[in-house]
């Protein structure tokens, strides 16, 4: 899944970022509205958390602008003034949640966890397909009741393509959805790192559960 | 409830107090016009006592005359006409008779009248030609009055054969003032039923004049009344208020007036502090909160904590500011004068810039006249120059200048000027650049160490020292800030002159980046 964070203050958005990182998140960074305006409407982001006072573009007019451009990404809205009328500006102007400053860590990261989960119609933080269970709350994978240990690039992948489990899933959603804006972009990362996946859940006496549509992308689960 | 009843305690000790305005005006105007009535009415009474003994005297003057007039010398005898007997003012027959005596040479008694049934009246002897008049006590033991005359007698031989003037004879008349009395006491009575009933009828009227005449006051109270403790948006209403309050009203609406704006700008303020202080609260906290969501090494916990630090560092000069202007606020911060040589001051500040600005490859230029000297506290204006040349090396642009001038305009004023490129506001933003927490370059803000309160801090100094700050931007970002500072600080310790004994403990004297 990946993010885009737009905060200012530099401490706090260095620790978002790391924190959602190491999370499990492919997470973009911009300090000031107009950078956080640029890639919000060039990528599909998951989720963004937007902070509201923003040099440049401030978050609200960013909001407004996101949305007239049609980005349907989910927002959550970090404000340090305690007062109802910019939760409710910021609500009715398009975002998803929002949350008051100061506030802990695991508190955002649940709320975008939900926030993922509802770009994906899914409420249960379990994703169960086939014999593969990922808990989206611990970050754990499992197959057939065996851990599979994944690095963060190959969770970050494997929990979109489950979020999406049963459609065909090209090269460029995995790209947009699980790489960074920074990532190297070598053409064959996806593929390479879908080999990495598959060594790691297949086993010997085990289907195969991500399938390769030549030409267009990857299916996991479905149909063999 | 509570105010309907406050309100009750407040009409009741209204009423019962001598010290209210109404009791005040009340009594006042009620013993003003007790005492004027009371005043007229004896001199009224005395004026008319006076006329009516006056009158009654030249009655008993007449009298004794007409009773001399009746007196004569035949041969060596002085008598008395016998039909003075038979006048009827002087026979018993009256219920009050007038009395008369009349004795010659001395105490040789001549004649009497009738009602004095043989008794005398009391022999006063005035000089010849003359008479007096005294209150006595008539041989009945009323009260009344006694005109004493003493003359020679007319002689009614042919002239030449006596000594005219060898008798003296002395005649007194005395009448009952009984009437005169009952005359005066029905003045009395009258003028006494007068002005009580005057009085009474002044007192009702006041109160009633003065009730209605503060009636407004009562009212204003009352609309005061409604102003709230939060809401000081509302005003005093003046439409039908009579001219005087009117003027009340209007000083108290410029009063609420500038509370209103007063309260503004506290809540406003305070509102900026606690943001200010929050955001990097909040800082503090998520690096904290990410950094404890696993266990980590060694080196990023240390930067974890060098992050924090540098956090409460910003938190830190921030908060002393705050007090360094709320001190200056409240006039608190001692001056000490001193001669101040402005180029080596400048110079010393510099160093703590210099690195920043050679980082930044700035070129910076320093043109001060030599030998510029002003009087003035060197630690306040150091604090000043220090938030000039750090704004001036943060704010401008990498390769861009720096520079800063000095020099005496007249005899009585310096000017600092302290100039930067690279500025992107217009000279309208950069007015603003004296309110607390305004930040002209929002991209720049949560650096840590910036949070917009180093011109406040600088306008405040400097009006301590009597100087004055100014800034404006030029198109091609050129920001410049001007400082003029008297030359003699005479002027700058008038303002704080009451805290001059205080000791100059709090001041820092290191650099305060703001």
């Amino acid at each position: 899944m990946r993010l885009l964070v737009v905060e200012d203050y530099e401490p706090v958005r260095e620790a978002l970022t790391q924190g959602l990182r190491e999370a499990g998140f492919a997470v973009d960074v911009a300090a000031d509205g107009d950078a956080g305006l640029w890639y919000a409407t060039s990528n599909d982001y998951d989720v963004i958390v937007l902070d509201l006072m923003l040099p440049g573009v401030d978050g609200l007019t960013l909001l407004k602008r996101l949305r007239k451009a049609g980005g349907k990404s989910h927002v959550l809205i970090l404000t340090a003034k305690d007062t109802t009328q910019d939760r409710v500006t910021g609500l009715d102007l398009g975002a998803d949640d929002y949350l008051v400053k100061p506030f802990a860590f695991k508190e955002l990261l649940a709320r975008v966890r939900a926030l993922v989960r509802r770009r994906y119609t899914t409420k249960d933080p379990l994703v169960i397909v086939g014999d593969l269970e990922i808990d989206t709350t611990t970050r754990t994978v499992r197959r057939c009741n065996r851990r599979i240990d994944l690095t963060p690039k190959e969770y970050v992948l494997l929990h979109y393509l489950a979020m999406r489990h049963g459609e065909l899933v090209t090269r460029g959603e995995i790209w947009e959805h699980a790489y960074e804006f920074n990532s190297d972009a070598e053409s064959n990362v996806v593929d390479v790192t879908i080999g990495h996946i598959r060594r790691k859940l297949d086993g010997p006496g085990l289907a195969k559960l991500i399938h390769t549509r030549r030409g267009h992308g990857y299916v996991l689960g479905g149909e063999p | 409830m509570d105010t309907s009843w406050a309100g009750n305690l407040e009409r009741q000790t209204m009423k019962l107090r001598p010290t209210t305005l109404r009791a005040r005006l009340f009594l006042g105007t009620s013993l003003a016009t007790a005492v004027i009535l009371l005043s007229a009415g004896l001199l009224l009474y005395f004026f008319v006592r006076a006329s009516l003994f006056a009158e009654f005297d030249m009655g008993l003057k007449s009298s004794a005359e007409a009773l001399a007039a009746l007196t004569e010398q035949v041969g060596v005898t002085v008598r008395m006409e016998p039909e003075v007997h038979g006048l009827i003012d002087y026979t018993q027959k009256r219920k009050t008779p007038d009395y008369f005596t009349t004795w010659v040479d001395g105490n040789r008694l001549i004649a009497a009248s009738d009602s004095l049934a043989g008794k005398s009246l009391a022999h006063l002897t005035p000089p010849v030609g003359t008479s007096i008049t005294t209150a006595v006590i008539l041989p009945d033991g009323q009260p009344g009055r006694q005109t004493t005359l003493s003359f020679i007698p007319s002689i009614e031989d042919p002239p030449g054969k006596i000594t005219p003037g060898t008798h003296v004879a002395t005649v007194a008349v005395a009448r009952h003032t009984k009437d005169l009395d009952r005359k005066l006491l029905r003045l009395l009575a009258l003028l006494t039923g007068v002005i009580a009933t005057a009085t009474l009828g002044a007192a009702g009227a006041m109160l009633l004049v003065v009730r209605h005449g503060l009636r407004p006051l009562g009212l204003l109270a009352g609309r005061i009344a409604t102003i709230g403790k939060d809401n000081l948006s509302e005003r005093v209403e003046l439409s039908d208020a009579p001219p005087e309050l009117t003027v009340v009203a209007l000083r108290l609406n410029e009063l609420l007036d500038r509370l209103e704006s007063a309260m503004t700008r506290e809540r406003r303020f305070t509102a900026d502090v606690a943001h200010e202080l929050r955001t990097p609260l909040a800082g503090i906290g998520m690096l904290l909160d990410v950094c404890t969501t696993r266990r980590r090494t060694p080196d990023e916990y240390e930067r974890t904590l060098d992050k924090c630090q540098g956090i409460v560092r910003g938190m830190h000069a921030m908060v002393d500011s705050l007090m360094m202007i709320a001190r200056a606020d409240a006039g608190q911060l001692p001056v000490s004068i001193a001669a101040v040589p402005l180029a080596a001051l400048v110079r010393d500040c510099w160093c703590s810039y210099e690195a920043a600005a050679a980082a930044k490859e700035m070129t910076s230029t320093f043109d001060i006249e030599p030998g510029l000297l002003i009087q003035t506290d060197a630690e306040k204006l150091r604090m000043v120059i220090n938030n000039l040349l750090d704004n001036a090396v943060d704010h401008a642009n990498t390769g861009g200048w720096l520079r800063v001038e000095g020099r005496a305009i007249d005899p009585t004023s310096v000017e600092l000027c302290v100039s930067n490129s690279g500025s992107l506001l217009t000279d309208a933003q950069a007015k603003r650049a004296f309110d607390r927490f305004w930040q002209g370059d929002p991209a720049r803000r949560h650096t840590g160490l910036h949070c917009g309160l180093g011109l406040s801090l600088c306008r405040e100094l400097l009006a301590i020292l009597a100087g004055e700050i100014s800034v404006s931007s030029e198109v091609g970002g050129k920001f410049t800030v001007r400082v003029l500072l008297p030359t003699s600080g005479g002027d700058a310790i008038a303002p704080t002159s009451s805290n001059a004994e205080a000791p100059h403990r709090d001041i820092a004297p290191a650099p305060q980046r703001v």
